[in-house]
């Protein structure tokens, strides 16, 4: 395993995010314009040291890849696309959450996440998934009076609003 | 497949409808329901006034049932915004206040109290100037001499930054000819921090609404130097700012505000509700238990009040250095 | 013994079966919606504030205490079971809980769980009844300077969770640092790194980022990896019970996690996640197998959940004694006690001494009801293990999203939970341990805050730490423990290199004969 021209791609990627962060967070400090309200201490004292510690833990971590840069990556094997599917079905919530409502959304997850994980099953779990959302549903929003997000399809309709 | 969903979501909607449309009539001067947004977190103030007022509402069946829903964040606006933007699915009001005016001008939110419309004011809360009760400072006028010589000495244990405590105690650092922006005032996480760091004397002075420090004063464990209201609290022995020699008055307020989008009936509805509510026996039961002073303003007279008020504030905050 | 008389009239209170039938509800929805995760005991009893108004003070103050102490115990289980802290104070006990139950070991994590909750939630309460007011005392000794020592001495708790690589584990602190910054900046209200978002003006929650890294983090890797695994996970091996070792290894953590927990519960800004931290700490420092923290060691699922429960007793002191909320959900039993015209305070012991004292015995009873639901339930929750894993998982990322939500009815929190969740799920491929950013993220703002406000009051004067005796003793409690460990490491590897270079030496003695 040579990978000679190459940082060991761990240390490597978690180095480049911290000393990214670092950055943002020196930028901004940076770029705030003074408070006019009086502070002994300012706002940008501590983002400054936490900026500065991240410029050097980021630094260190790129150091750390350069001298294990002919040893084995440490990486486990990964199923990127289960992991991409799981990933898109989450993220699909932060826009269908609210439209569609509680029900429809948390069963699509939870059918998706399912068969990610090797389900096959897939009408058992649209069932099971449904089941599931209503209850939780009925019980937050009626029992405990809080508020899911409620979809004009499903929702309006097992629970109508008056 | 297609058409058979569309129709059974066209079904369901007739259905609704209709539902709505029979139950409508019978009762056309009273809200069947309200949603009532606080913008802050459980057990706040504005908590507190939303949880109150449902609590009479609906039993006196003033209005059918009352929910309330917290959003709290950005001093305010993080619920002011989701109330402003969400389609209400219920008739739907806000508590607002003081804080609010100001976490407005702060934040630079984008949404702004203009698009809401004002139902009533409903109460004050005046703010307490407190000292320890072993301190050497015995009245206002030592506090203001103490402030004159060396305002960086006196440190204020107060509320959050530009709320009405921060406001109150830069107001009164201008009045007496200081100026506003060297007050020494150390910002709390609410009430019982400040009580905390008051007692234990690690502040000079605590500033904060007055039931904060009721059980304190009562017990002779602090001492109250003035009430910032243009009154005395009811029952409390304490003088006002003005009887101290400050020509100054600053309260907390808090209100109602419909839904932009409500129709004209909804909002009829609701500010005879709440008209209703402020006559409730339980309503003056509740002002009295709280410490709360009765500053009852119909929609019109609250409406140009809250015009004044965000001048006010605004005026105040460029004085304290925060705008 | 005035006081002894007093308790015994307060459970002649509470033990009428009216009063006892609002104990069992309170401490039955308390594990309830500690069990769910996104909603704790503050927003459960605002809830039920006017839902209870009709009902004598007596009775609704019962009902509440046993939602709170309720809360704390039914906290742990979702940490354990499905490393999903529904509440802040129980995001440790999910660091060795989960790993526990990987291990096929949840019933046992559950019952010292519970039992250590018992224990503490007793323990705390009989200190409660008897050292409140020299608690309180004690409490107002701590100033600004004085939290940010003690903010510093919990700092060092990173020490035990940084993992195998040192710059790896102080990344992820740094990184949980710097999310502490977001939102408005309390002491100038500036609003830092917050994009211009006003949902993020208040900061970013740490149950969210918990779950986030946790929850999330933990399914996609685990969904990553299902494919190459042929371990089967979560099967329960051999007893559901405690064995003999488990119970020796327990007692002790118990009896500290709850001297952590009460005292520090009852500062005014001391919180329930603090003694949580020292005490997962300390255990690993005492252990004779520091090496097993981190997968699966029961000291520290026992030692946090003690000092949990204490602290939610401790919470008690200030709040009856002073009319002084510690905690949200203090906050709201203050609300609550003011809806009822009541005013807490010094003058509550003698003015209502049958609400006070029927609470305090309540909070006996309700301690014994909790072990007698939550033991049972033990062995009942684990069957949830038995799930088949994409059913479990895909139900774990339903909670989680749902929790993220209702939070604050907000669907930006879901958006900031998946990016967590990713980060975590990165942070696991790159062996970045998470426990590190959680401890930075919770006491970063803390000790920011309070070093400012300590340099406002003294105005910029910085001997005001060392000063004051209290901080100055936590700042040097504090520097041993970082600097003692760190002098051993260095001694040891010292001998191990001296014996190296002899054996070297001998060996090319050996090659030249």
């Amino acid at each position: 395993m040579y990978k000679s021209a190459r940082l060991r791609v761990g240390e490597t990627v978690v180095g480049l995010f911290t000393l990214g962060i670092g950055m943002f967070l020196a930028i901004d400090t940076w770029r705030t314009p003074p408070s006019a309200a009086v502070a002994v201490v300012g706002p940008g004292m501590f983002p400054t040291l936490i900026a500065i510690g991240m410029g050097i833990v980021g630094l260190q971590l790129l150091w750390e890849g350069y001298l294990h840069r002919f040893a084995e990556e440490d990486i486990p094997d990964l199923d990127w696309r289960a992991v991409g599917i799981v990933a898109a079905a989450l993220a699909s919530q932060i826009f269908l959450l609210e439209p569609l409502g509680w029900i429809i959304c948390g069963t699509v997850v939870f059918t998706v996440a399912a068969m990610a994980f090797g389900s096959r099953r897939h009408v058992l779990n649209v069932v099971f998934g449904l089941l599931l959302t209503s209850v939780t549903y009925l019980v937050f929003d009626y029992g405990l009076d809080l508020d899911l997000p409620t979809g004009s399809l499903i929702e309006d309709v097992i629970a109508p609003t008056e | 497949m297609q058409i058979s969903r569309r129709a059974f979501a066209t079904l369901i909607a007739t259905a609704t409808t209709a539902a709505l449309l029979m139950q409508n009539p019978a009762q056309a001067q009273e809200l069947k329901s309200l949603h009532l947004m606080a913008p802050s977190s459980p057990g706040s103030g504005y908590d507190q006034l939303a949880r109150t007022i449902q609590i009479i509402l609906q039993d006196n069946k003033l209005t059918g049932p009352v929910e309330v829903q917290n959003v709290a964040g950005g001093g305010g606006t993080v619920g002011l915004s989701q109330f402003i933007t969400t389609r209400p699915r219920h008739p739907s009001g806000m508590v607002i206040g003081f804080a609010l005016v100001g976490g407005v001008l702060t934040t630079k939110s984008a949404v702004t109290l203009d698009q809401t419309v004002p139902v009533a004011r409903l109460m004050g809360e005046a703010d307490a100037i407190v000292v320890p009760a072993g301190s050497d400072i015995k009245t206002l006028a030592d506090l203001i001499e103490r402030l004159k010589a060396d305002p960086t000495k006196v440190s204020w244990a107060g509320g959050s930054i530009g709320g009405v405590d921060h406001v109150a105690a830069g107001l009164i650092a201008k009045t007496v000819g200081v100026d506003p922006k060297k007050i020494n005032y150390v910002v709390h996480a609410g009430g019982g921090e400040v009580l905390a760091s008051t007692l234990g004397g690690h502040a000079t002075v605590g500033i904060s609404g007055y039931e904060e420090f009721r059980a304190q004063v009562d017990a002779g464990q602090l001492r109250a130097l003035a009430v910032t209201g243009e009154e005395r609290i009811p029952g409390v022995a304490v003088p006002t700012l003005k009887e101290g020699g400050v020509d100054l008055a600053v309260m907390n307020w808090r209100g109602i505000m419909a839904h932009p989008k409500a129709t004209e009936a909804e909002r009829a509805a609701l500010e005879k509700a709440i008209g209703d509510l402020v006559k409730t026996p339980q309503w003056k039961d509740a002002l009295a238990k709280r410490g709360w002073i009765d500053t009852y303003l119909p929609a019109k007279e609250f409406g140009s009040f809250l015009a004044d008020e965000q001048k006010r504030v605004e005026t105040a905050l460029k004085e304290v250095g925060l705008l | 013994m005035d006081t002894f008389a007093a308790l015994m009239h307060g459970f002649a209170v509470a033990i009428t079966p009216y009063n006892l039938m609002w104990s069992l509800i309170g401490v039955t929805l308390g594990t309830a919606i500690g069990v769910l995760p996104g909603i704790g005991p503050a927003l459960t009893v605002a809830l039920l504030l006017p839902v209870t108004y009709g009902l004598e003070p007596t009775s609704a103050f019962i009902m509440f205490a046993g939602i709170y102490y309720g809360a704390m115990y039914g906290g742990s289980t979702t940490s354990i079971l499905l490393n999903t802290p529904g509440e802040s104070a129980s995001i440790v006990t999910a660091l060795d809980g989960h790993a526990m139950a990987r291990k096929g070991r949840g019933a046992q994590a559950l019952a010292t769980a519970a039992i250590g909750s018992f224990v503490a939630g007793t323990i705390a309460t009989i200190a409660l009844t008897f050292v409140a007011p020299l608690m309180v005392k004690l409490a107002l000794l701590f100033g600004p300077a004085e939290y940010f020592a003690l903010m510093v001495l919990a700092l060092t708790t990173v020490t035990a969770v940084l993992g195998a690589s040192l710059s790896r584990g102080l990344a992820s602190l740094l990184f949980g640092l710097a999310l502490g910054l977001v939102g408005i900046d309390l002491q100038t209200g500036q609003a830092r790194f917050s994009l211009g978002i006003p949902e993020l003006l208040d900061g970013i929650d740490v149950v969210i980022v918990a779950v986030g890294l946790f929850a999330v983090g933990e399914t996609l890797f685990t969904v990553s990896r299902h494919r190459f695994e042929t371990e089967e996970l979560y099967d329960l091996k051999g007893s559901k019970w405690m064995s003999k070792e488990d119970w020796s290894r327990s007692w002790k953590p118990w009896l500290r996690g709850t001297l952590l927990g009460f005292p520090i519960g009852a500062l005014p800004a001391g919180g329930s996640e603090i003694p949580t931290f020292l005490s997962y700490l300390t255990e690993k420092r005492l252990s004779k197998n520091p090496e097993e923290f981190g997968h699966g060691a029961i000291e520290a699922v026992a030692g946090p959940e003690a000092a949990n429960n204490a602290s939610a007793a401790g919470v008690l002191a200030p709040l009856l004694a002073l009319g002084l909320p510690t905690s949200a959900t203090a906050a709201i039993m203050l609300a609550a006690f003011q809806q009822y015209g009541l005013q807490p305070g010094p003058l509550l012991f003698d003015n209502n001494p049958e609400l006070v004292w029927g609470l305090i015995a309540s909070l006996y009873i309700g301690n014994v009801m909790l072990l007698m639901l939550n033991l049972p339930l033990a062995g009942v929750w684990v069957k949830l293990l038995a799930i088949p894993r994409p059913w479990l998982f895909s139900g774990i990322l339903l909670f989680a999203t749902m929790g993220a939500y209702t939070l604050n009815n907000n669907i930006v929190d879901v958006a900031i939970l998946w990016i967590i969740g990713i980060i975590g799920f990165g942070m696991r491929v790159f062996n970045v341990p998470v426990a590190p950013c959680i401890v930075g993220l919770i006491l970063g703002p803390l000790a920011e805050q309070q070093f400012r406000r300590a340099l406002t009051i003294s105005q910029g004067d910085a001997t005001i730490f060392v000063t004051h005796p209290i901080s100055l003793a936590l700042l040097l409690v504090a520097a041993l423990l970082v600097l003692l460990p760190t002098f051993f490491r260095w001694k040891s590897l010292r001998d191990e290199r001296a014996q190296a270079s002899l054996d070297a030496t001998h060996s090319t003695k050996a090659e030249n004969v």
